[in-house]
């Protein structure tokens, strides 16, 4: 499954720093649990490399901070929109589904996608199916498909893919 | 000041939690409940975490802690689509109107 020629150090080395962050936050510094910590991460380095091929679509590191300050704040709004509902009085709520046809390419993008369209205010994803995410909203009337636009844009830029042109290729 | 901080917002998480409880509570079908618990909780952990960090004795303990957010946001989106996506192939119903919401008051 590992093609030399697909083989690229750069996100390698992405990979095992964070590892090697991962092993330093839950052994919490101790220096002695290196002697292990060492020998883990470089095997799952290598699984990881199996595991995923030559066709991973990677993530850019600098795009993904840039995401981070606005996931959070959707989020917050997100789920002050769903409190706000659950606490009121006569609750409102208009729900239905909707069919929201994608311009990412199946695999990460799309589920990155999917995951971070439950975090806007009011819609929830409800399974992929080719080329296309099936959503649901709370209420419909409060759903704006430019906003869905913009969040797709976001998860294009942070794979490095261009949807502005119109697919036909891929 | 760092302790009233804390305070502060680890109050605001709790609000959250209870706004996720009274969605799950109150909606009317398994689609809006999960809005509820995927929205309102995730937020009201991040606010209870945020205000656990500032209580941490090293920063290896505030990053672990940040860590299980990002770990329970990831699970919980995943899952969240899950249970989407089953309810759907089962044909659970679906809320249209805003007066299904009878509520439980």
């Amino acid at each position: 499954m590992v093609t030399s020629s697909g083989f690229k150090l750069i996100p390698l080395l992405w990979r095992a720093g964070g590892l090697i962050l991962l092993w330093w936050i839950i052994s919490g510094g101790a220096v002695e649990s290196w002697w292990i910590g060492v020998s883990a991460i470089a095997l799952a380095v290598c699984v990881s490399i199996m595991l995923d091929g030559g066709d991973r679509q990677a993530v850019r590191p600098v795009a993904l901070l840039r995401f981070i300050p606005y996931f959070l704040f959707e989020s917050v709004r997100g789920g002050v929109d769903v409190a706000r509902r659950a606490f009121s009085r006569n609750m409102p709520l208009a729900p239905a589904f909707l069919n929201y046809p994608l311009r990412l390419p199946a695999g990460r993008p799309q589920v990155f996608f999917a995951n971070t369209v439950s975090l806007l205010p009011g819609t929830l994803g409800a399974g992929l199916s080719d080329q296309a995410l099936n959503i649901h909203m709370l209420d419909h009337t409060s759903v704006s498909l430019a906003e869905l636009n913009r969040l797709e844009q976001r998860v294009a830029t942070i794979f490095g893919i261009d949807i502005t042109t119109p697919s036909t290729s891929l | 000041m760092w302790n009233s901080l804390s305070i502060v917002l680890i109050m605001i998480g709790m609000v959250f939690f209870i706004a996720g409880t009274l969605g799950l509570l109150r909606f009317p079908d398994v689609y809006t409940r999960l809005h509820a618990l995927t929205k309102a909780d995730n937020v009201g952990l991040g606010f209870l975490v945020a205000g656990l960090m500032l209580q941490a004795d090293s920063l290896t303990t505030a990053l672990l802690l940040l860590l299980i957010w990002v770990l329970v946001m990831l699970a919980g989106a995943g899952a969240g689509q899950l249970v989407a996506q089953a309810a759907l192939q089962r044909q659970h119903p679906v809320a249209k109107s805003q007066d299904d919401g009878r509520g439980h008051d």
